[in-house]
């Protein structure tokens, strides 16, 4: 669908990037006196970053104190519709640029400098522990019964949607049941009947052992590239802005990479 | 004939020794309030079961506690006729009078036919198509009293039944009752608190203490 | 029991109260109605997924209110009815899919009859071959499990308000048990009856959380209206309102036609 438009927005971002080279807020010029920061922000995070996120935002308290993370999980296109209709948050972190991209056009997000990529990721298959059906590629799917996958109009679901593409595996609606976000997608196979799930590799790893994991190759496999933003109606901007920097930095990314994010 | 009950319920709050031996007679029971008027009736309806002794019809048990028999209300040949909720709310005056005959199989023609007679030698064809929320509770009691006789019972109970009417519509109805009554071969058990109805209607007293 | 003469003019700060209760309720729909384009409604409505979409929440809804009728009826008589130790209880867990969030109930029917890990459900795979999850039965079950309690309360206290008299009046004029309970209970339990079905179609249709949970969302399959509304609200939002009002005009027109039965006695 639309992944030629990802080289485009991450063009889009870099440049962005580039044009916020020197912008800076006032408390990280040199010379200013070290604001000890202070309060509670919001974060709108992709499903997929649940597990990620809630262990970042405890070191990120540990460096801060006084501060005060909450989440807001779910999947990314509707926590754009909720901030687009008006939820309060602070930060969105969404599993694919085109919904950032969406909060620019609709004006949530007008901070350039703060408008970052933080974070990539895979899809990998899902299958009941011990892989009862024996999977062992994109492929092999065909033969299953019951195929989760995300909605349509999810970035996990367009991702999944992708991968059976590239794949060339054409599997009939009547055989897929479409979750509202990765998490759910997931929960087909772990407590559900579903006999696989086509989610990101970061979620069937959080998952253990409750499923198996099965690669997919490069070849068929697509690069989820999860950007971070600063919302413009945020009502603590420094902290907030605190925690974008955390997540680009070296500790956050460390973080983010134990969990099997891929390196940015 | 005779109806001969002998026996004891325990209701948990008290409990109702009775000795009763009829012979197609209108007996009237009274007593003061609580002492268990109703609960004699119900147990010769077949509403409530003896926990002691029996009730013997025409030589028939109809209730051994000991021997656990029991016929159940429904095939005992009784009509009752309570003080209040008397008559089926979702069934016309026509239909009310009609249910015991078509529960005695009756069908539904011949039985209209029969109510109707006798709703209008009452005099009551006005009220004939009326639901019981329409009637006063004077006008209720009288097509209650009307079904209460129109199936020939065998055992008829009356627990109060002119009760909701004023003096003056009295004396009429306690005609009305007292002949169909001596219609009746079986056995007629009256509760009351009025001297009159006593007086006037039944043939012999038991005084529940 | 006195009848209440009804009156024309409520005290003021009731009045108050009760208008500010009708806008709370009735302005969301009304802001619903605004939003829908009214000429596309016919086209978005008539299009593949959402026919299958309604017909399928048509035919699971009724489908569960009539087991929610089977399973029931019977439950609430024995809870009105029979006196035995431990009926708080039962009743306790017959109303617990009322106040469960859905999806924990999904999860419990998936631990239940689910065919992977489920008690009954395995079982059934196993023996027979028979896979509840993902199937048009598995919405029907999930959607009599958190339609059957409302079904129960208003049966069960529909039967206890039957004044008992009635139906030893109906003994006393020669009703057997079948008789009496056809002729009469039946009859007066009929305003409870109805609005107990009415309410627990309506839980039953409205149904998400527990369907996606346990039929999971295959469109043709499992996918019912309120599931197609969810992911219509990202990807088409002028449809989404559209099938909302369709929902909306059918609760409508079902409680209107209700009306003073809703109430539980006669007017």
């Amino acid at each position: 669908m639309q992944f030629r438009r990802p080289l485009l927005a991450v063009a889009v971002i870099v440049i962005a990037l580039l044009a916020g080279v020197g912008q800076g807020e006032a408390a990280y010029q040199l010379g200013a006196p070290e604001k000890v920061l202070q309060g509670t922000i919001t974060v709108s995070a992709a499903s997929s970053l649940s597990e990620s996120f809630v262990e970042i935002a405890k070191e990120f308290r540990k460096e801060n104190p006084k501060t005060k993370v909450r989440f807001n999980f779910g999947s990314s296109s509707s926590l754009v519709a909720q901030i687009q209709a008006g939820a309060p948050s602070d930060v969105v972190a969404s599993a694919d640029l085109s919904n950032i991209e969406k909060l620019i056009k609709s004006g949530e997000v007008t901070s350039a400098s703060y408008t970052k990529i933080f974070a990539r990721n895979q899809m990998a298959i899902a299958v009941k522990p011990g892989n009862p059906l024996k999977i062992k590629t994109v492929g092999d799917l065909k033969n299953v019964k019951f195929l989760s996958l995300c909605g349509l109009t999810v970035p996990c679901g367009q991702y999944g949607a992708t991968v059976l593409k590239l794949a060339r595996l054409n599997i009939d609606e009547s055989k897929i049941t479409r979750a509202v976000d990765a998490k759910s997608a997931l929960n087909a196979v772990t407590i559900g009947d579903a006999d696989a799930a086509i989610v990101y590799s970061t979620d069937v790893l959080s998952a253990k052992k409750s499923v198996t994991l099965v690669k997919i190759p490069k070849a068929f496999n697509v690069d989820a590239i999860y950007g971070v933003a600063l919302l413009r109606n945020s009502a603590n901007r420094e902290v907030a802005v605190a925690f974008i920097n955390y997540l680009v930095s070296a500790k956050g990314q460390e973080l983010l990479q134990s969990f099997g994010f891929i390196k940015i | 004939m005779t109806l001969r009950l002998d026996g004891s319920v325990n209701l948990g709050a008290f409990t109702l020794k009775c000795e009763i031996a009829s012979e197609n007679e209108i007996i009237a029971i009274t007593g003061s309030n609580g002492v268990g008027k109703t609960t004699l009736l119900r147990v010769l309806a077949g509403l409530v079961k003896l926990t002691s002794g029996a009730l013997v019809i025409d030589d028939q048990i109809i209730d051994d506690a000991e021997t656990d028999e029991f016929v159940p209300a429904h095939q005992r040949n009784v009509s009752m006729v309570f003080q209040n909720e008397t008559l089926l709310p979702f069934l016309t005056v026509r239909d009310n009078i009609a249910f015991p005959l078509r529960m005695s199989g009756v069908n539904r023609n011949r039985s209209h036919e029969i109510a109707q007679k006798a709703i209008s030698s009452h005099g009551i064809s006005n009220l004939a198509n009326l639901l019981p929320r329409d009637l006063s509770g004077g006008q209720s009691q009288r097509v209650a009293l009307i079904r209460a006789f129109i199936g020939a019972p065998k055992i008829v109970l009356l627990d109060e039944p002119l009760s909701a009417l004023d003096e003056n519509a009295r004396p009429e109805l306690r005609n009305f009752l007292r002949e169909q009554m001596s219609a009746v071969a079986g056995y007629k058990f009256f509760v009351t608190h009025d001297r009159q109805d006593v007086e006037k209607i039944c043939d012999r007293e038991i005084h529940l203490n | 029991m006195t009848k209440r003469r009804p009156i024309s003019r409520p005290p003021v700060f009731i009045f108050v109260g009760a208008i500010l209760g009708v806008i709370y309720i009735c302005l969301p729909l009304v802001s619903l109605l605004r939003k829908i384009s009214w000429g596309s409604l016919l086209s978005q409505l008539t299009d593949g997924p959402t026919l299958s979409a309604l017909r399928l929440s048509l035919v699971t809804s009724v489908a569960a209110t009539v087991l929610a009728l089977i399973l029931g009826l019977p439950l609430a008589w024995v809870l009105a009815r029979v006196a035995f130790r431990g009926s708080y209880l039962v009743r306790a867990f017959v109303m617990l899919p009322m106040v469960l969030p859905p999806v924990v109930g999904g999860v419990a029917l998936l631990a239940a009859y689910g065919k992977s890990n489920g008690l009954l459900g395995a079982l059934l795979f196993d023996s027979f071959g028979v896979q509840l999850t993902f199937s048009p039965i598995g919405v029907v079950i999930a959607e009599a499990f958190v339609a059957l309690p409302f079904l129960v309360m208003a049966v069960e206290g529909g039967l206890r308000a039957i004044d008992s008299r009635y139906e030893e009046l109906a003994s006393t004029m020669g009703a057997n048990e079948a008789k009496k309970f056809y002729l009469v209970t039946l009859r007066l339990l009929r305003p409870s009856l109805v609005a107990g079905i009415a309410v627990a179609w309506a839980r039953a249709l409205g149904e998400f959380g527990a369907t996606i949970t346990f039929a999971g969302n295959i469109q043709g399959r499992t996918q019912t209206t309120p599931l197609a509304v969810y992911l219509l609200l990202e990807s088409d939002p002028q449809a989404a309102y559209s099938l909302s009002f369709v929902l909306l005009v059918v609760c409508v027109l079902v409680l209107i036609s209700m009306r003073d039965r809703w109430l539980g006695s006669k007017r």
